[in-house]
Formats: structure tokens, C-alpha cells, sequence
């Protein structure tokens, strides 16, 4: 069913450009939260700022909602600076990691507060509660405290007095983090589903790649208040611009190698005794040192054939996977297998050949090689 | 009976045993007892004593003053505690560091000072301010006059301002920020979010913050004596003492009912708050780093500031100003000026043996009240919270429940039950003052040290005791130093409060024990406003030294 009233009525691109922010007069002085942040947010985007903690995204986040003064930089929403706009004029709604529902108000009120401040008219307020509280399924609690719900209830709340306010733009501030796995895992979807089905901006901040990667159209990895990179899953999954993202998204082997010679954006370069010609990003040249990032589940091992041979040092079971170190002689190399019902699972000690998947293998620069 | 006599055996449920003990003995006996004399008549037991005392107006009007000088004296706290501290806590106005301290600076001044500092500055005839407005407005000028009911809610609410201060401070703090950002997030203005979320949120604590100023506004003996007695208003505590000056068995009796009715209220009180706050505890600490966001006054930041700072100063370092300068006053029937200039105030004290053995006697008693409470307190406290005792809660309760007595009783039940007639005659000795200080004082320490016990890691005492310490040993080695400045701070609370005590000590002195506090009540009734000017400039020289001592001992960790 579609539910056109709860679309925000215009659509205009966010757009970050050369954010900076220093903290001065705190504890903080002198660190530099943000660094040099830009991005264009379309209409109807998801985007994820992901990253570890004190990367600089939630202080990102909270200088989209106001609550931040940039040091540097502004912020747009279409051809609207909002630099000087306070929080309550800029059409966006927020969900909080702490949820931060009013514990003096019914479920009912938190939800029709905005509305209220916006002077509504009282019937029009009841509807659109209504509707919204019957979107996220919270028909039956209105009258409750904050108190006498359970934690999906209050994140749904949360998401509900956001949604209700029709914003530009949603932000959510780590929305999940307060819940157990099962519902995390629930909710994710269900929030992905609302913004598709409204059709609203949305920036969530996360440190967790798994809602990053369910959630979103494009994710932005930021480290040490810069970005590191942005692009879709997939991209930041398959071709990560920096050893920072290759490391911190999923994992990997990153293995040492030397460029032979570049073409067309392809690095001839040998691993495991394959010389192939591998897409890199960053720049290279013939003779730098490189890494050649290769994912753990890219790696088949066999007992018979194989591109190198190597030795299990650990194998350990987790049931849907199996993870092996694998001892080459030149390094120890991460290994999953996805499939253990279909081969076998290798003991400790067997001696084993390693092949991979050629097209798996992406270049990056080795920093701090070339002296 | 095996499990009896196991408890027994065991050396904390000894040592607890006997410290509820000594605590009953000491603390509740003497409430109680008072308690069932308000009860007993002639023949039996009635309410005779109540009927008694109701039917004299002059103590009905008395409680009714209290009354009314609390709930004023709480309301104008409250009133200039919550703007001070939101202006403090959540907007960017500036020195706000000085404007706190200046707000909690009351604190280390002890109240009846205060009052005596005022009535230099607003005494009828010689007051300062008085005559300024004479000489500039001429003879019929308005008249400030500190005496009377006004005065004393006026003095109050300046010096127990930093108590609904440090309470609604500590509730605008500790809230959660995003509870804030979400107003705004919803469209509403700071000052909608201001009226529709923080101080709903922070009412329980308002409240409880406006209570506590009730109550210790109507159980003090101090100010309403000083700036009451000369205008004919009588309140509960100084009507209990005059009775006990008078000492007649009816009076006795009169007072002891009215003793009742007072702690009645104030336990009734402190425990509807008490229950009142837990119910409704709805701020929390989210343990995130994110800031807390600050308003901008724009045009309005300085004169707010100037308007605050200006206020603050006015209502205390003025009034302390003029009564350092009639230190040095030759004669008040005259205005200060360089011909009615003189040091003979300050010889006369200084060179005057009463001076010093008082002051002997408050240091003495002082010292001994923080160090035995230190003791006593550590123990309290450690058995509270790192035992799995039964009975752990129980000293605790006791020590709460003597806190929150009014201390007029408790010097009336010490006069009542150790004065002979149960086998322990303290009475006219330091151990009698003791004893009351630390019924009342004792809970400074246990809240300062449960604090901090609860901040150290129960495993870091257990690390010690599986290297091989004993208990004594892992307590001296590990848990005291942690607890370091703690300690030092529960030590100097209860000093400085011993060292100004008055309320108890005008009951409970004897010639060989007058506080210094006492005396200087003595001067200030013997209407000797320069001597009285220099032993309250002493006796704050005293605690603030006091007080400075403590920061910096504790290196600035602990400040009121």
C-alpha cells in the first residue's frame, strides 16, 4: 500500500562540501574531528558513514543536523546554505542511538510532539499519528511510557517520530546498536524498506559493516576524519581504495608484491607463481611494491592440484564456515571455506594446494614502501 | 541456634553487631527517648504535652513562621537556582567557571556569619547601606531593615542557594543530550525544548534540590537568631532554646513536643523526596562523549552576565566587605572613615583569653568529630558496600536517619538521655558535643567514601588477597590509597561543618566548652558589633582556609 503522506513534497540533493571540524576549548583541543569532507547526497539516497569509532562520523552526522558548528566547510541542502540554520529549521528528523524518547510522554506524545511545535491542527496530527504508528506497527500502545516498552518498541517509536515529521532528510545516529542481534538484524531490513517505500534522504551512521552493507545504496568509509572512500558495497567490498578499507571492510591476505608494468588501469604483477594483470586503485607504477588484496573466501583448497602448496596450522569449525591459517612458507594465509558440507573439512597438520579465483584479486600501493 | 552462634563466631558480624550497637546507643536512644518524653504526662502516657504546647500561641505562631520562612526561603533559592545553573550548564556566557564559583562560594561561609555580615549592611540606624540612602535621599529615605522575616528568608536564600544550586546542576548534567536534540530535531526552539523537555525532566530533582533547602532552612538555629530575636520573631529552634535557657518543666515539656513536631516534618519530608526522586529517576548517563549543546546569548550575553555577576557579588562579598571594614570601626554611632579608624577591635579579640580557648575548644572538637568520623565512616561505608552482610544496610539507615533529625534534637534527646539517668553523665563535657556532632555529620563521610568505594574495583582488594594480604594488609595497601582524596575530603566535610556547628553547640556548651560559635553568638547578643565582626572574620578566615586546604589536598578533585 502506497502511503503518499508521509513523502516529504520536495527533493533536494544534500551536499557536504569541504567540511571541517576542530573542537576547541574542550578536552579535545586542537583534535580535528573532520578533515576535508565532501559529498553529494542525491534525493533518495541511502548513504552509510561507516567506520570505527572516532572516525569523525557521528560528528559528521551531527554537523548535517545542526547541532555542530562546521570550523570550515558548508553545508547545503539543494541551493539552501544551512550553516547558520539551528536544528529545529532544517527539515530533517534524527533517530538517536539512545532513542531518546521522552520519558514524561505517552508514546502518543512523543510521536505528535513535532507536530505540535509546528502547530498542526489537533485533527490532522491525530491522522497522521495514526497513520505513522500504524505503519510501524505500534497500533495498541499509544498510551504507554516509554518505559513499558521493549527495546524494538522504543526504536520504533523512535524511527515513528522521525517518519511522522515528513523530513528532507532521516538521520540515524548507530539506531541499532542498542539491540539485540535478532532484532538488529529485523529492523535493518524493515528501516531499508520504509526509506524505500518513502522515497526519503537518508545518512545513518554506523560502525557496523553488515548494516552498512544491507542498508545501503552507497557507503562513505571514513578513518581519522577523512573519507577514505565512497561507493557501492560491492565497490568498497571488491575494489577498496586504501589498505585502511581493504583491512576494515570484511577481511583479507594482503599479499607483498612488485608491479612488472601498468596498462589501462591493470598492474602485471606475480602471486603465487600466477602473473596476472590485476585492476588497482591509487597510483602505481612498474617496479613499486604492492599489495594484492585477496579476500579469504577468493582461496579454494585442494589435497591434489593447486597453485601453491601449503600446510593447515588451524582449522576452526563455526558451522556455516570454516576458517583455516594456512602456513605457505612466505606468510600465513586467512582461509574460509562457505561450503563445509561439500568438501571436506581439513585437520590441523594436512598438507594442502592453494588455488584462487583470479578475478577476486585487487592492487593497492604498500604504503611506506617506496622510501 | 547453630546458625546463631556461627553468626556470632564470625569477626565482621561482631564487629558490625557491635557498631550497631554503639550507633543505636548513641544515635537513636537519644531520639527515641526524646520522642516517648514528648509522649509521657503525669500518669501514663498522652498527647497532653502537645495539647499543651499547641494551645500557647506564641509556639503556634512560631511554627507557623518556620513554615512560612522555609517555604520562601525554598521558593527564592529555586527561583535563582535554575536560571544560575542552566546559565552555567547550557549557554556560552561568559567566566562561567567564576559565576559557579561564585554561586557555591556561600557554602564555605558558615550561615550565621552571613547573617551578621548583613546586618552591617542593613541595620536600621547604622547599617552602611542605610546610610548611604540617608545621605543620598536625606532623612526620610527608605529604610532597608534586615530585621524581621523578610531578612532572615533573604539571608537564608542567599546562603542556602548553593544547595538547590549543586542539586539542579547535577540533574541539568547528568541528562541525557539527545533527549534534548530530539526536541530540536522536531522543530522546537531551545526554549521550547527548554520548557517541554528539560525541566519536566529535571523536576524530581528540583524538587527534591527545593526540599532539602526546606529542611535545613527550618531546622537552623543561627540566622533566625541573629537577624529574628532583635525583631520579636520567634521561630521553632530559637523558642526550643530559649526554653531550655529558661529551664522551667512546663517549658521543657513545650519544647520537647515542638522538637517532635519539627523532626516529624523534616523526616517526612526527606523521605517523601527520597521516594520521590527514586520513583521518577528519569535522566541517565548515556556514557557518550557527546557534548552537551549550549545556547547562544547573542545580544543578550553580557548584560546577563553583568546582571548575574553583579547580583552574586552584591548579595555576598558585599555584605562579608562591610563586615571586614567594621573590624576596623572605632565607634558605630559614626560613619567608617579615616578619623573613626582603629586596630584596638582586632588587639582586644586577639589579646582576649576567651578568644583563644574557644577557638581551642571548636579546633579540638572539630578534629576529633573528623577524625573519629573518618573511622567510624570507612567502616560504615565499607561494610555497606563491599559486603554481602544482612546486615550491612543497617548502620547506614541509622546514620540517614540522625542526618536527616533536626539538630536541635538531637542536642535536646543527648541532654535528655546523657545526662545521668542512664548511667552516662556526659553532660557540660566535649564528649557530649561530640557525640551530637557526629550524629548529624557522620553522614557527610559515609556518602563522600560510599562514592568512592564504589568507583574501586572489588577485584583490585581481591588481587591483593590472592597474593597472599590478609584483609587489614589489602585494605592498607590497595583500597585506601585508591580512596586517597576521598578520604581526605570526607575528613575536611566533616570538619568544617564541625568547626562552625552552632545550632547544637548553644544547647549542649558548657564554661569549659564554649564553641567559638557559641561566643560569637554571645558577643552578637551583647550588641558588640565590632568584636562580633572580628571573631566571624576569624571563624571564616578559619573554614575558608579550610576549605582551600582541602582542594588543594585533594589537588583540586573534591571543591564544594
Amino acid at each position: 500500500m502506497e502511503q503518499p503522506g508521509l513523502a516529504h513534497a520536495r527533493a533536494e540533493a544534500l551536499i557536504l562540501d569541504d567540511l571541517c571540524k576542530e573542537f576547541e576549548g574542550t578536552e579535545q583541543e586542537g583534535v580535528v574531528a573532520v578533515n576535508h569532507v565532501s559529498l553529494t547526497i542525491q534525493p533518495g539516497e541511502f548513504v552509510t558513514v561507516l567506520g570505527p569509532s572516532g572516525c569523525g562520523k557521528t560528528t559528521t552526522l551531527r554537523m548535517i543536523a545542526g547541532f555542530e558548528k562546521p570550523s570550515r566547510g558548508n553545508v547545503f541542502l539543494g541551493a539552501r546554505k544551512l550553516n547558520a540554520m539551528p536544528p529545529d529549521k532544517r527539515e530533517m528528523a534524527m533517530v538517536f542511538q539512545t532513542f531518546a524518547l521522552w520519558p514524561h510522554m505517552t508514546v502518543y506524545d512523543n510521536v505528535a510532539y513535532g507536530l505540535r511545535v509546528r502547530h498542526t491542527p489537533t485533527a490532522v496530527i491525530k491522522n497522521s499519528v495514526e497513520m505513522v504508528l500504524h505503519l510501524m506497527n505500534l497500533v495498541g500502545v499509544e498510551k504507554r511510557l516509554p518505559s513499558q516498552l521493549s527495546g524494538g518498541q522504543q526504536q520504533r517509536v523512535a524511527l515513528a517520530r522521525a517518519l511522522v515529521m515528513k523530513p528532507q532528510v532521516l538521520l540515524f545516529d548507530e539506531p541499532l546498536s542498542n539491540l539485540d542481534a535478532k532484532l538488529r538484524v529485523q529492523m535493518r531490513i524493515e528501516i531499508r524498506r520504509l526509506q524505500q517505500r518513502l522515497g526519503v534522504t537518508a545518512v545513518y551512521v554506523t560502525h557496523d559493516q553488515a548494516e552498512a552493507m544491507t542498508l545501503s545504496d552507497r557507503i562513505v568509509v571514513m578513518h581519522q576524519g577523512r573519507v577514505e572512500q565512497v561507493g557501492t558495497p560491492a565497490e568498497i567490498y571488491q575494489k577498496p581504495a586504501s589498505v585502511f578499507v581493504a583491512d576494515f571492510i570484511g577481511r583479507a591476505n594482503f599479499i607483498e608484491t612488485r608491479v612488472e608494468s601498468t596498462h589501462n588501469g591493470t598492474a602485471r604483477v606475480t602471486v603465487f607463481g600466477r602473473t596476472l594483470n590485476v585492476p588497482y586503485a591509487g597510483e602505481l607504477r612498474a617496479g613499486d611494491e604492492a599489495y594484492a588484496i585477496l579476500r579469504p573466501e577468493a582461496v579454494q583448497l585442494s589435497q591434489t592440484t593447486g597453485d601453491a602448496r601449503g600446510e593447515i596450522r588451524q582449522a576452526t569449525y563455526l558451522g556455516s564456515q570454516v576458517e583455516y591459517d594456512v602456513e605457505t612458507g612466505e606468510r600465513t594465509l586467512t582461509v574460509i571455506d562457505h561450503e563445509p558440507w561439500a568438501g571436506h573439512v581439513f585437520s590441523e597438520g594436512t598438507s594442502i594446494g592453494i588455488t584462487f579465483h583470479e578475478a577476486s584479486l585487487h592492487l593497492l600501493p604498500r604504503p611506506n614502501a617506496h622510501h | 541456634m547453630k546458625r546463631l552462634l556461627a553468626f556470632l563466631r564470625d569477626p565482621k558480624s561482631m564487629l558490625i553487631a557491635a557498631g550497631i550497637v554503639l550507633l543505636i546507643w548513641f544515635g537513636v536512644f537519644p531520639i527515641g527517648l526524646l520522642v516517648l518524653k514528648a509522649f509521657q504526662v503525669k500518669q501514663g502516657w498522652g498527647l497532653d504535652n502537645f495539647v499543651a504546647m499547641y494551645a500557647d500561641a506564641s509556639n503556634l505562631r512560631a511554627i507557623g513562621v518556620t513554615i512560612q520562612i522555609a517555604l520562601l526561603t525554598m521558593l527564592a533559592s529555586l527561583l535563582a537556582s535554575i536560571p544560575l545553573a542552566w546559565l552555567v550548564a547550557r549557554t556560552n556566557l561568559p567566566a562561567k567557571g567564576l559565576l559557579r564559583t561564585l554561586v557555591v562560594a556561600p557554602y564555605m561561609v558558615p550561615p550565621f556569619v552571613g547573617a551578621i555580615a548583613w546586618t552591617y549592611l542593613a541595620n536600621p540606624r547604622v547599617g552602611y547601606l542605610n546610610r548611604i540612602l540617608r545621605a543620598l535621599f536625606g532623612e526620610d529615605a527608605l529604610t532597608v531593615d534586615i530585621y524581621g522575616v523578610g531578612g532572615i528568608i533573604w539571608v537564608q536564600a542567599i546562603f542556602y542557594l548553593p544547595l538547590s544550586f549543586l542539586a539542579v546542576s547535577h540533574a541539568l548534567k547528568k541528562m541525557d543530550p539527545s533527549l534534548e536534540e530530539a526536541a530540536r530535531m522536531c522543530g522546537a526552539s531551545w526554549w521550547r525544548t527548554l520548557r517541554d523537555v528539560t525541566l519536566p525532566l529535571m523536576a524530581p530533582s528540583i524538587i527534591a534540590g527545593g526540599l532539602l533547602v526546606f529542611v535545613a532552612v527550618s531546622a537552623t538555629f543561627g540566622v533566625p537568631a541573629i537577624i529574628g530575636l532583635p525583631a520579636g520573631v520567634q521561630v521553632v529552634t530559637t523558642r526550643i532554646v530559649r526554653s531550655v535557657y529558661v529551664g522551667t518543666p512546663e517549658a521543657l515539656r513545650q519544647s520537647t513536643a515542638m522538637a517532635v513536631v519539627l523532626m516529624g516534618m523534616a523526616l517526612a519530608i526527606l523521605a517523601w523526596a527520597n521516594w520521590f526522586t527514586s520513583k521518577r529517576q528519569y535522566t541517565t548517563i548515556t556514557g557518550r562523549a557527546a557534548r552537551l549543546q549550549t545556547v547562544a546569548l547573542g545580544k543578550w550575553q553580557n548584560p546577563v552576565a553583568i546582571l548575574a555577576f553583579s547580583a552574586l557579588a552584591i548579595f555576598t562579598l558585599v555584605p562579608l566587605g562591610s563586615m571586614l571594614l567594621t573590624t576596623f570601626v572605632r565607634t558605630m554611632a559614626e560613619p567608617p572613615g579615616l578619623d573613626n579608624w582603629t586596630l584596638k577591635n582586632w588587639q582586644a579579640i586577639l589579646s582576649a583569653d576567651k578568644t583563644w580557648n574557644t577557638l581551642r575548644v571548636s579546633f579540638l572538637l572539630a578534629i576529633t568529630t573528623a577524625t573519629l568520623g573518618l573511622i567510624i565512616g570507612f567502616l560504615i561505608s565499607y561494610f555497606k558496600v563491599r559486603t554481602h552482610h544482612p546486615l550491612r544496610q543497617v548502620p547506614d539507615w541509622i546514620i540517614t536517619f540522625t542526618y536527616g533529625t533536626p539538630g536541635i534534637v538531637i542536642a535536646l534527646g543527648a541532654i535528655v538521655a546523657f545526662s545521668g539517668a542512664f548511667g552516662l553523665n556526659l553532660y557540660g563535657t566535649l564528649a557530649i558535643l561530640i557525640v551530637a556532632y557526629l550524629a548529624r555529620m557522620l553522614a557527610y563521610a559515609v556518602r563522600t567514601l560510599n562514592a568512592a568505594l564504589e568507583q574501586i574495583h572489588p577485584s583490585l582488594e581481591e588481587a591483593a588477597i590472592s597474593c597472599g594480604a590478609d584483609w587489614a594488609r589489602a585494605t592498607r595497601d590497595v583500597t585506601l590509597p585508591l580512596l586517597g582524596p576521598a578520604l581526605i575530603s570526607a575528613w575536611f566535610l566533616v570538619f568544617i561543618r564541625a568547626l562552625y556547628e552552632l545550632t547544637m553547640s548553644v544547647l549542649l556548651y558548657s564554661t569549659t566548652t564554649m564553641t567559638a560559635g557559641v561566643y560569637l553568638y554571645d558577643l552578637e547578643s551583647y550588641a558588640d558589633p565590632q568584636s562580633s565582626a572580628v571573631l566571624s572574620a576569624l571563624i571564616l578566615i578559619l573554614v575558608l582556609g579550610s576549605s582551600l586546604l582541602m582542594q588543594w589536598a585533594t589537588k583540586g578533585k573534591v571543591a564544594l
